[in-house]
């Protein structure tokens, strides 16, 4: 029930909206919605978020109970919820301050997951003002009712693998080499010291012939014309 | 002049053990996950067939899914990762792990090994239109939006 209320909304929101606020799509935030309210559906517990900013008319916000665009009420959740909240600032092009952005978890657990929970999975609030902002955003919000379920306060939502893909869908962009992604410091720095070596050794004997005092030759002494000694 | 030569060997010779070490002390996430968790099963993996396709692996987990992604991704940084509400999933070159919850009734958590077309077509409903191409519902839109603002 909640999910085809969420997915009427979510597809009437994204309609009906005229403009995109913040940082997603007006789709993927349906989209989101959608995965929330399926995720409230399984666990019972509210989830949402809602990351305000400096630049666009509105925030991102959504829930699982109201779609996107609508704001979590805490109230309305008597078994729990747990919310994404963050601020995006992007400095102006004349200052000299950086984009910034924060965020943090709000729920009605005392242990609810926290922002540390993000970061070990890899979601950092810095992304938010990269490039993938968007797709950043999206799986801090995604990875919320799985941080609760790995702190034991609700149960795992069942992984459920594809059973039809189209033919036409593949995987693209693939990664670059492993080996250089996970050593390309260590390489760096092993270079360097291998080019750093005969760099020392000539700059040192350079040094050192420049420091030397000046070397004097002493003429050739006259020859002598004194007798042999005698035997 | 003989001293400073001696610290450009040493400086060199660092290098040198440091370049060996480097090159034959690394190894890839399947080698890994295979010295460290305990593998419980294979499978065919989806997708194509083709000589070239590798099963999936299947391995137990004493950690939960969180720590065990971050332990994964600690050890063997993955090019991309997406994290969802069933699991977390870390791609690299040629494969993808994905950690999912464990099966009903048991702690911990599962590792799915798969090559990249595999896991692609494991994993379709959640990295599907964030790694590659996605045609099921609002797929023209998915992961993909451009940002306002910048």
């Amino acid at each position: 029930m909640i999910r085809a209320l969420v997915l009427a909304l979510a597809l009437a929101f994204a309609l009906a909206a005229p403009a995109q606020a913040g940082i997603l799509a007006a789709e993927d935030a349906a989209e989101l919605a959608q995965s929330l309210a399926e995720a409230q559906e399984e666990q019972g517990l509210c989830y949402g978020w809602n990351v305000t900013n400096n630049f666009s008319a509105g925030p991102d916000v959504g829930s699982g109970t109201g779609g996107p665009g609508a704001i979590m009420i805490p109230t309305l959740c008597k078994d729990g919820w747990v919310q994404l909240e963050g601020y995006i600032e992007y400095a102006c092009d004349t200052c000299e301050s950086e984009d910034r952005a924060t965020v943090s978890i709000s729920s009605s657990f005392a242990n609810g997951p926290t922002t540390k929970d993000l970061e070990a999975l890899g979601l950092k609030a810095g992304a938010l003002t990269g490039d993938d902002d968007d797709t950043t955003l999206i799986n801090m919000v995604n990875a919320l009712p799985l941080l609760v379920a790995d702190r034991g306060l609700a149960p795992y939502l069942e992984y459920e693998q594809a059973t039809t893909v189209p033919a036409i869908d593949h995987a693209t962009n693939k990664p670059g080499s492993d080996f250089m992604r996970d050593t390309w410091i260590q390489l760096v720095l092993f270079f360097a010291l291998i080019l750093a070596a005969p760099a020392f050794y000539l700059y040192k004997r350079k040094q050192t012939r420049e420091s030397a005092p000046p070397v004097y030759i002493a003429p050739p002494s006259a020859p002598t014309s004194a007798p042999p000694p005698a035997t | 002049m003989r001293k400073h030569a001696i610290i450009a060997s040493l400086l060199a010779g660092a290098g040198v053990l440091g370049l060996i070490f480097t090159l034959t002390s690394h190894g890839s996430v399947r080698d890994h996950i295979a010295k460290t968790y305990r593998q419980v099963g294979t499978e065919k993996a989806p997708g194509k067939a083709g000589s070239d396709r590798k099963d999936t692996v299947i391995y137990a987990s004493n950690r939960s899914v969180l720590q065990t992604a971050r332990d994964i991704a600690d050890h063997n940084k993955p090019a991309d990762r997406r994290t969802t509400e069933a699991g977390a999933f870390l791609r690299y070159s040629d494969d993808v792990v994905s950690v999912v919850p464990p099966t009903a009734g048991t702690r911990g958590s599962r590792i799915l090994v798969d090559d990249e077309e595999g896991g692609y077509h494991r994993n379709y409903g959640y990295v599907g239109g964030f790694w590659g191409t996605y045609s099921g519902p609002a797929g023209s839109f998915r992961g993909g939006g451009p940002g306002a603002g910048k």
